[in-house]
């Protein structure tokens, strides 16, 4: 352990150690921001050129606002960050216990990220090297399109909304989707193919880049993001679309500058809060309102002082087992699948009843990872889920750095979806599956041509 | 499958092992001192028999729906009888077990409705006997 590693972490242990003998709120909420240096420090001591696509800043990032972060400006005024105001409380004793174990969750996420998990799950999940054909990856990019084409086609069809400007601009197009969805969650297959078709082109495109397969590319990346926004109205997956493409392109075309990465995700950030300030319809917009409109997305801290606060008997990993086990198998095929599973099971265990009072399945709160982990095993579950978030990702970089194309994907995949898998680590395993599966064909090797 | 032949071939060395007892030993006193900390909640009250969320509804004019939620393994609730009224008018449907509407249990949870009329004010409830329980009713 190197000194600066040292210092962070003393440094937490003694505002800890403080916030306790004290009875200070203050200590206990500022003591998460002595470890946020630590993805830094532990870098550079990994030695080696920066990276600024790799998964980590997108992770720590996300992580450290949500449950670093957020309690110090909580303690600011709390009713800026209370997304559910009547289901989300912050008893005193449960706030104190929270800030001490989100401290050992980020922990525990950089030692399954720069540890032994991390390597060790690298090292033993299988490399799937290939180096598959121009026609496997256009092939694949052009089915991953058609599928998806034909999935939106479908989900308008079920919605029984005529696809027109004024529907669009109303929601009435997106709530009718959503809608339609009902008991067909299988047309989301779809739709994920429909994202990762660009990457996969970006792949194709990086094989042989010419100006008619950039052309090619890029029209389909706009159409898949403009039927993704404009008809879905899945924000989510249509912005993870120039993402992806933009991890295909720093790993296989161009490495992409360190400092051009930062003003994006700058201005992305920066877009995102506005966005979010907007529809809170301040009066007066303050730097506190639009830390606290983005703490309403990220608001995973709060779940967890009021998981603290209820959860007395646990679920022994029910939730993940659903959200793995469940998620896509069709109603049509088991009727008596339940409506509430999953990480739906994990928010009715903080927040019950809130599933009955937004219409049953309708709209889904993610309590975030720290809860989810909570609620299955406790502190114990917090910490295991945190480092095996924390492994997944350096995984999926370790092996999408070797000629691995289907990691590669899976890693695109993964840096967007960083949030989803801090909102719960259950939903991520299915996700993860069905990134594979659909990519698979590219761990299809190609064998090289034998000499006569 | 390679993952998990892999992880049974793991020998711990004893410094190693030691660590881990005493890490396992520091969660378990963690987690006791989390179980065993009081929850106090927003309309007050605490104890086993207590609901671990409360929410007012408004259903009409001066007419007020409580839900009382409880934790999954809670024992059910028999009885919830208005005890005291801290501030404001006398509900005119105060709640009696007659008045208690089991509904539907909603994945892990249970959840208990309770229509009642009201205008403004705070009450304390007590739920089989249990410690009373304190709720707002504030348009």
């Amino acid at each position: 352990m190197t000194r600066r590693v040292k210092w962070c972490i003393g440094g937490w242990l003694i505002l800890t150690a403080a916030g306790w003998i004290t009875g200070l709120w203050l200590f206990a909420a500022l003591s998460g921001l002595a470890l946020a240096p630590l993805p830094f420090v532990l870098a550079a001591r990994r030695g080696g050129r920066a990276d600024p696509m790799e998964p980590l800043w997108a992770v720590c990032a996300l992580f450290a606002f949500s449950y670093l972060l957020v309690p110090p400006l909580e303690s600011l005024n709390a009713a800026d960050f209370i997304s559910l105001g009547g289901y989300l409380e912050l008893p005193g004793a449960q706030l104190q216990f929270a800030t001490t174990i989100c401290g050992l969750a980020f922990l525990a996420l950089l030692w399954g990220y720069f540890g032994s998990p991390g390597a060790w799950l690298g090292r033993h999940t299988p490399a799937l090297r290939s180096e598959p054909g121009d026609l496997i990856v256009g092939g694949l990019a052009a089915v991953l399109f058609g599928l998806g084409v034909a999935a939106v086609g479908a989900a308008v069809v079920a919605s029984g909304v005529d696809v027109s400007p004024g529907a669009i601009s109303s929601g009435a197009l997106r709530n009718g989707i959503v809608t339609g969805f009902a008991g067909r969650g299988y047309l989301s297959v779809g739709l994920n193919a429909l994202s990762l078709s660009p990457p996969v082109a970006t792949l194709w495109l990086a094989r042989r880049p010419g100006r008619l397969r950039i052309v090619l590319v890029a029209a389909l990346s706009i159409v898949a993001f403009g039927l993704l926004l404009g008809i879905v109205g899945s924000r989510i997956l249509a912005l993870q679309i120039p993402i992806m493409v933009a991890v295909i392109v720093h790993y296989r075309i161009k490495r992409l500058p360190l400092g051009a990465v930062l003003m994006a995700g700058l201005v992305i950030g920066l877009l995102g809060v506005a966005i979010l300030t907007i529809r809170r319809h301040d009066p007066v917009p303050s730097p506190l309102g639009a830390a606290g409109a983005l703490g309403l997305t990220l608001d995973g801290f709060n779940y967890f002082t009021t998981a603290l606060a209820r959860t007395h008997h646990f679920l022994w990993g029910q939730t993940v087992f659903e959200d793995a086990a469940y998620t896509y198998v069709p109603r049509g095929v088991w009727s008596g699948k339940p409506l509430i599973y999953g990480i739906v099971r994990a928010q009715e265990a903080v927040l019950p009843g809130l599933a009955r009072d937004v219409g049953g399945t309708k709209a889904t709160y993610p309590v975030g990872i720290v809860a989810e982990g909570y609620v299955n095993m406790g502190i114990a579950g917090v910490l295991a889920l945190s480092a095996a978030a924390g492994a997944l990702f350096r995984a999926a970089r370790d092996r999408a750095a070797e000629a691995s194309p289907i990691f590669l994907i899976l890693l695109a995949w993964l840096i967007p979806n960083a949030l989803s898998v801090m909102r719960g680590f259950g939903p991520t395993i299915p996700g993860v599956a069905i990134t594979m599966l659909l990519a698979s064909p590219l761990a299809v090797t190609r064998l090289p041509r034998r000499r006569a | 499958v390679r993952a998990a032949r892999a992880l049974v071939r793991v020998r711990p060395t004893p410094r190693r092992a030691a660590a881990g007892v005493i890490a396992i030993a520091t969660l378990a006193a963690l987690q006791a001192a989390v179980l065993a900390a009081p929850v106090e909640l927003a309309g007050g009250g605490s104890g086993s028999v207590r609901p671990v969320a409360y929410k007012i509804a408004s259903v009409a004019p001066g007419r007020y729906e409580l839900s009382l939620f409880y934790a999954h393994r809670a024992p059910r609730v028999a009885q919830i009888r208005l005890v005291s009224i801290a501030q404001g008018p006398p509900i005119r449907d105060a709640p009696r077990s007659s008045d208690l509407l089991p509904t539907l249990e909603v994945g892990a949870s249970r959840r208990y409705m309770v229509s009642l009329h009201a205008r403004r004010g705070s009450y304390r409830l007590q739920v089989d006997g249990g410690p009373p329980f304190g709720f707002v009713v504030a348009p």
